[in-house]
């Protein structure tokens, strides 16, 4: 099943992601672009990820499978915030409609 | 070396192997003071690190075991059929699977060797399969 997210609610979870990695990594919000990379560039991982899409789950109630989402980011591996971004936007649309999602 | 095939001593064959670490800090849970991450960690995981006297260190011992599981069967499965109940006092813990991972990764059993040294923890996991066609 879709959800249709509204511009605001768009712009809503480019801050939070943004801003969950500037407060995790230390950095400052103006110094993460969307081709920021995370691991490179933030020294970021797999850790901090699972507690982004934590946060994820709370504020939007959404319960896609790690498996599920591990499965697409094998095939669609997401390396920079703006990826992540996307991603995120693709979960809470999606949930774990993702795997069958082309995005 | 003269064969290819590692055996467990429970007689089954070596599947792969691998390996994670990561900083116990990380997994502090006074600011939630329950399971930081539910869709990581199985209830009965969660259950029995909060019965630790760190329980900071059960969660990242659990984290590293399901990373170094995925790096040993490069196949995505649900983080809440690879459960690893910390014993404090042990090195070698047996990693509880349940049915689908068994299914779907081919694996018959795994083993954690779980170390933890200046508030890092390190977790090598062994994976073996009935027979080396499994693989």
């Amino acid at each position: 099943m879709t959800r249709e997210l509204s511009q605001e609610t768009e712009r809503d979870i480019r801050e939070m992601v943004v801003g969950f990695f500037a407060d995790e990594c230390g950095v400052d919000r103006a110094r993460i672009a969307d081709d920021t990379n995370i691991i490179e560039e933030l020294e970021g991982d797999s850790l901090m990820f699972l507690a982004l899409l934590e946060r994820v789950r709370k504020r939007y109630g959404i319960g896609v499978e790690l498996k599920t989402l591990a499965r697409h980011l094998m095939k669609k591996p997401a390396s920079t915030v703006g990826q992540v971004v996307h991603l995120t936007l693709a979960i809470v649309r999606h949930g774990d409609d993702i795997v069958n999602v082309e995005l | 070396m003269t064969s290819s095939t590692w055996s467990s001593d429970c007689g089954l064959a070596l599947r792969g192997a691998g390996v994670d670490a990561e900083t116990v800090a990380r997994f502090d849970t006074q600011g939630s003071g329950g399971n930081p991450l539910p869709a990581v960690f199985s209830p009965r995981e969660s259950g029995h690190c909060l019965g630790l006297a760190n329980p900071a260190a059960g969660y990242c011992a659990a984290f590293c075991c399901k990373e170094a599981f995925f790096k040993a069967v490069d196949r995505p499965f649900s983080p809440h059929e690879c459960e690893l109940l910390l014993d404090p006092a042990a090195e070698r813990h047996s990693v509880l699977l349940g049915p689908e991972v068994r299914e779907e990764c081919g694996v018959e059993a795994a083993e954690a060797h779980v170390a933890f040294s200046e508030g890092e923890c390190v977790v090598v996991v062994h994976v073996f399969s009935r027979s080396p066609e499994d693989r």
